[in-house]
């Protein structure tokens, strides 16, 4: 029984439209020298693309730059707007912030500038609170004696 | 002297601010653009209307633009996406308004050709074109219409170039039945 014959039909595509390896091209040539299923299907193929390409295109019905111009312009102000939005936003935040810090001074118990960095201080040595002045006492002392 | 530019460079001042580099882009490009949008879509008012809508989209996209010499395909991507969403627009706006297929839709609204053979042929392959599936008209009109290679095509549609390989060879097997059976149906 002889066998089905093979055909290239899928790689004719492609050897119209030139990108196949040269040995794949030479292949469908001579494929299609001796195979007259293929050879016909080459020929249609061929016709097609000549109908193809008597489709003409049109011209576009006005020049488009100036559309699109004008469509650039108008979309700036959105930018500029959104923008500003952003920077609104960012200062309604900023005086927020502001809003609670100094809340929190008005409400931080009433104490002295002095008592203030008397405690700062005794944070930081681990001192107590009266240590401070004495300490100034002590070196006014010295310099004195 | 700014004309002698090749593209990348003219998306290079235009995402730099130059509108006039952007200008020269789409002078350079609208007519490709539009012809291969109204071959997709059959309607030269949309193909306007959505070739700004791509003019708008590179303006806007320059600042992203990777130069690698690839602006045609980048370019038809833009415009072939636009195109496919606006057909899928179309199927839902039919299916809603329960409207029956156009057949003569883009050929009666063109010029009378003298040629009336030759007319007939081009209603014909239009006709046959919109029957297509969407990918495979737009994979036809790259290659056949705009001269793009499968590489460039895949990169231009978003896939592979077998896949484009596949695409074409479904295509041109579809049209040429399709128009082989319409000259049957005349002789």
């Amino acid at each position: 029984m002889k066998p089905a014959p093979v055909h290239i039909d899928t790689k004719i595509e492609s050897f119209l439209d030139k990108e196949l390896s040269p040995a794949e091209n030479d292949a469908v040539q001579e494929h299609c020298a001796t195979c007259p299923v293929c050879e016909r299907l080459l020929k249609e193929q061929i016709a097609v693309r000549k109908m193809l390409a008597g489709v003409t295109g049109s011209e576009p019905i006005r020049p488009m730059w100036n559309g699109v111009r004008e469509r650039l312009i108008k979309s700036e102000p959105q930018r500029l707007k959104s923008a500003f939005a952003l920077g609104a936003t960012a200062a309604a935040v900023g005086v927020c912030v502001g809003l609670f810090v100094g809340s929190l001074q008005t409400h931080a118990p009433e104490m002295e500038s002095s008592n203030l960095w008397s405690n700062v201080g005794s944070t930081i040595t681990g001192e107590t609170d009266e240590l401070l002045p004495s300490l100034y006492l002590n070196t006014s002392d010295e310099e004195g004696s | 002297m700014r004309e002698s530019l090749t593209d990348d460079e003219l998306m290079a001042r235009g995402a730099n601010g130059d509108m006039d580099s952007f200008r020269i882009l789409v002078e350079r490009w609208e007519r490709p653009v539009f012809i291969f949008l109204d071959r997709m879509l059959d309607s030269p008012e949309e193909a306007q209307d959505l070739g700004q809508e791509t003019f708008l989209k590179m303006c806007r996209e320059a600042e992203r633009y990777q130069p690698s010499g690839r602006f045609k395909s980048w370019l038809f991507r833009i415009a072939g996406n636009l195109a496919r969403s606006r057909l899928r627009r179309r199927k839902i706006l039919k299916w809603i308004r329960f409207e029956p297929e156009k057949h003569d839709h883009g050929a009666s609204a063109r010029p009378a050709d003298r040629d009336l053979e030759a007319r007939e042929i081009r209603v014909m392959v239009r006709e046959a074109l919109r029957r297509l599936p969407e990918r495979q008209r737009q994979a036809v009109i790259l290659r056949q219409f705009e001269n793009l290679d499968y590489k460039e095509i895949a990169e231009a549609m978003g896939t592979t170039v077998s896949a484009v390989e596949t695409l074409l060879h479904r295509a041109m097997r579809a049209l040429r039945e399709d128009l082989s059976r319409k000259k049957m149906e005349e002789s």
